[in-house]
């Protein structure tokens, strides 16, 4: 009798300690390539990275940089030398002190070109980080000096207005090298040595469909005091209906993967709501091709788009026309200020056919005439289906006359094929990494990596150029309203929509805030 | 059993032959298809993309690679995952399979429970209202794609009735859905097998020696036929068990499965060139496993069938 009490009373104590764990399932929807800080180039590995590291900066809840594992910093005059002030008492999740060197043997991590990591270039605005990724020289010439334990000393190639971005960001986290130096390739992998320094620590990862990452708080972070909840499982649920399935049955609490075809109806019902997302999608033009090489044409093909139909009547739930390159939400000349709403309409929501028409004509190819079939490509395994080349075909046949063929690719042989420019026009989109307008634009420079279309115009060149080193906000942001401009006037992309997210949430959830970059942050969620 | 032993070990070396040209087929065939492991929608630097490629030894030439690989593959060391950073491809087989050989073998129990007798009873009902449901039965599960019937499946079961969890692996208990849906093509293969075995058998004379030697008619169907009607199911179950126990893409997306069978698709979308072959290695093995194993149950079950 006594052993039936002592196992009642044993039930008793792990039910009631299962029910006091504060949890959060949030699916990821797919297994991350990486969590390693310096490899990460995905928004999966992202957002388990910005729960369990913390950066000299951090987001704070709105998704501006705060100060984070840096109490405080200063900055020279002239912009090229920056001084960060670690926070006293820091440490790893392991225990282990945190100091300004971890931050350095992070960066130099980047930077060097044994990590091989794919955003190295990001790095390359410190001091002779160029030169130490080419081998050129050691790691004690790059400007990065922890001058003592608690102080960081940054110097700069040329000044960065993004610094604070930058610092919150992935590829700026701290390294343990004593760990990484043993298992470069696996650390990150196992959560026996993934030791991290952020409100939350790896606890398991299990791969494939029906996987998980666990991420559990961290004691040992130094605001782990307004860390409310004890774990957050992300899960890869692919299938979109499948994770609604789940979240209807309470397995789910928080989500961005809602089954496309039902996101009006979620939407239109309460159930799902719309957050604002940096994403444009656009048309790539190749301008190094016939006939894309005529301005008059780029741009009557622009106009015989009919943007309004397309997100009120084809592709519903949360989106608007494109009225420029940059999207909604991006921060102006001030924080308080919107790029899209200073820079205004430049491109018009509804179709002006006869203008269009007439800049075919005065190109040389009246009502389609002489015209040469194109080919649009678009990618088949993608997200983005086939309905919207569908409807652009249709648009351009009516109001051009013109013959568009439709050719659906596999992801990666669409992104590798258009990226040797084999392409004549192409369905694409991006998502800024940080809310700076200049992040899409300078794919848009000559020869950038990103440029797949071949356009080059040394004045847009020269803006950028001038921007990227421009301190002073409002004059940086004028630069950018002018090269954008260019950018729509010469049009070798045509923005169509700008895209959102529909989220849906758990009424026993609050405070997941989730960023227009598509991060989600965990560090301040409660849970009932 | 000498004879037996020699013919196992001659079916094997044939098999190693086999999965050398697996191999060497796959390799170069992977590498012709555009894009490789690191293209990203997001262009990265050239500069930066070859110092990736030099991490992997991606920018040797390729029969350097292949050699490398062949040298790997004796030591039973499959490479370093691209996709799943500090992960080996060994490791990804090692988690995965259990899982899909558990979900597999269940599957492969129900087909066989529901495919044998549903064979039987349409033979033996030939023609009748028995026949014709176990037909339309059989055909709906022969021609409707599993990804329709899963999502079928998940919408009535889980999304109206609420009466399954799908998207979470909670172990075996969570198996039985998935394995139930893997099961609909086979079984309803495995039936009309035994149909067209079963009429077959049905209409031979040592069967109707059987009844006049005044059997019983269950005598007759269960011991004395059905020994000879499932023959032909045999032979299937080699590379049916291969393929199930290996996992299915589309069973483990729609109900979230961590097994084998996602890294089959998933590592060509990738361009994982070691899972790629992974993965291929592995079931080539085992589909001439089962092989081997199928024709020898084969010649104990026929006698007229000779390992040779």
């Amino acid at each position: 009798m006594r052993k039936l009490f002592a196992f009642v009373a044993l039930l008793v104590t792990v039910s009631v300690s299962e029910a006091s764990v504060r949890e959060i399932v949030y699916n990821l929807g797919v297994d991350p390539q990486t969590i390693d800080p310096a490899m990460n180039h995905a928004l999966d590995g992202a957002v388990v990275d910005v729960n369990i590291f913390d950066g000299l900066i951090r987001y704070d809840f709105s998704g501006n940089p705060e100060p984070g594992c840096a109490e405080s910093w200063d900055v020279s005059p002239d912009g090229l030398t920056w001084t960060f002030h670690l926070r006293e008492n820091l440490r790893w999740s392991d225990g282990q002190p945190l100091t300004a060197s971890h931050f350095r043997d992070g960066f130099l991590r980047l930077i060097d070109a044994k990590t091989g990591a794919p955003y190295a270039s990001l790095g390359l605005f410190i001091k002779n980080a160029e030169r130490f990724y080419g081998g050129k020289c050691e790691s004690s010439d790059v400007g990065l000096t922890a001058t003592d334990d608690r102080t960081l000393v940054v110097e700069l190639e040329h000044v960065n207005p993004l610094m604070l971005w930058y610092m919150a960001f992935n590829a700026f986290y701290p390294a343990r090298t004593d760990i990484v130096s043993q298992n470069p390739r696996t650390w990150s992998a196992k959560p026996e040595t993934l030791i991290s320094n952020g409100p939350f620590r790896l606890e398991s990862w299990k791969h494939g469909a029906g996987g998980e990452i666990v991420i559990a708080r961290n004691p040992h972070y130094w605001d782990a005091e307004n860390v409310k909840i004890d774990r957050v499982r992300l899960v890869f649920i692919g299938d979109a209906n499948t994770a609604l399935a789940a979240f209807r049955a309470g397995r789910v609490d928080f989500m961005t993967t809602v089954p496309s075809l039902m996101r009006p109806l979620l939407l239109k019902r309460g159930e799902a709501v719309s957050v604002p997302q940096y994403y444009v999608a656009f048309c790539e033009l190749n301008v190094t091709r016939k006939p894309f090489d005529d301005v008059r044409v780029r741009r009557a093909l622009s106009l015989a788009v009919d943007r309004k139909v397309i997100t009120d009547k084809i592709i519903l739930g949360g989106l608007k026309p494109a009225t420029g390159a940059i999207m909604d939400g991006i921060p102006g000349r001030t924080d308080s200020e919107d790029f899209r709403t200073e820079g205004g309409g430049l491109i018009p929501e509804r179709a002006d056919v006869e203008e269009a028409r007439r800049l075919l004509a005065e190109a040389g190819y009246p009502g389609g005439e002489g015209f040469p079939e194109i080919t649009l490509k678009y990618a088949s395994s993608g997200n983005r289906g086939k309905t919207f080349p569908e409807v652009l075909q249709g648009m351009w046949k009516t109001a051009l006359g013109i013959k568009v063929n439709l050719v659906g690719e596999e992801w990666k042989v669409f992104l590798s094929t258009k990226r040797k420019g084999d392409f004549d026009a192409a369905i694409s989109a991006w998502v800024m990494d940080f809310p700076d307008a200049a992040g899409l634009l300078e794919n848009y420079t000559t020869g950038s990596p990103g440029n797949d279309v071949g356009y080059s115009n040394p004045s847009f060149d020269a803006l950028m150029k001038k921007a990227g080193t421009e301190l002073d906000r409002a004059r940086r942001t004028d630069l950018l309203h002018d090269a954008e401009r260019i950018l729509v006037d010469d049009m070798p992309i045509i923005p169509l929509y700008f895209g959102s997210d529909a989220v849906m949430k758990s009424e026993r959830v609050r405070g997941v805030c989730q960023f227009p970059t598509g991060l989600v942050i965990f560090r301040g969620a409660e849970v009932d | 059993m000498v004879h037996i032993s020699r013919y196992i070990l001659r079916r094997i070396l044939s098999g190693l032959i086999t999965l050398f040209i697996v191999i060497t087929i796959t390799f170069f065939m992977m590498r012709a298809i555009p894009g490789g492991p690191f293209t990203d929608e997001k262009a990265i630097p050239e500069f930066v993309a070859a110092k990736m490629s030099e991490r992997y030894g991606l920018n040797d030439p390729v029969h350097v690679q292949y050699m490398r690989y062949l040298s790997g593959i004796l030591r039973l060391d499959l490479g370093p995952s691209y996709r799943y950073e500090g992960m080996t491809v060994n490791e990804l087989i090692a988690g995965g399979f259990p899982v899909s050989c558990a979900v597999g073998g269940l599957a492969l129990l129900f087909s066989l429970m529901a495919g044998i007798p549903a064979g039987v009873i349409s033979a033996l009902k030939r023609g009748k209202w028995q026949d014709r449901l176990a037909m339309v039965l059989a055909t709906v599960g022969v021609t409707v794609p599993s990804f329709v019937i899963a999502s079928l499946l998940v919408y009535v079961l889980a999304m109206r009735l609420g009466w399954v969890n799908v998207g979470f692996w909670d172990g075996i208990s969570t198996a039985w859905l998935p394995a139930v849906t893997l099961a609909l093509y086979p079984a309803a293969f495995i039936s009309r097998l035994v149909r067209s075995g079963m009429l077959e058998v049905l209409g031979q004379d040592y069967i109707r020696t059987a009844y006049a030697k005044g059997l019983s008619e269950r005598r007759v169907i269960y011991i004395h036929a059905l020994k000879n009607a499932v023959i032909p199911v045999i032979t299937y179950l080699g590379p049916l068990t291969a393929g199930i126990l290996t996992g299915s893409f589309v069973i483990e997306q729609v109900y979230g499965v961590p097994g084998l069978g996602t890294f089959f698709v998933t590592s060509i979308s990738n361009r994982d060139y070691t899972t790629i072959m992974g993965v291929t290695i592995f079931y080539s093995a085992i589909l001439v496993a089962f092989n081997i194993a199928a024709d020898i149950c084969l010649s104990f079950a026929d006698p007229r069938i000779k390992l040779r």
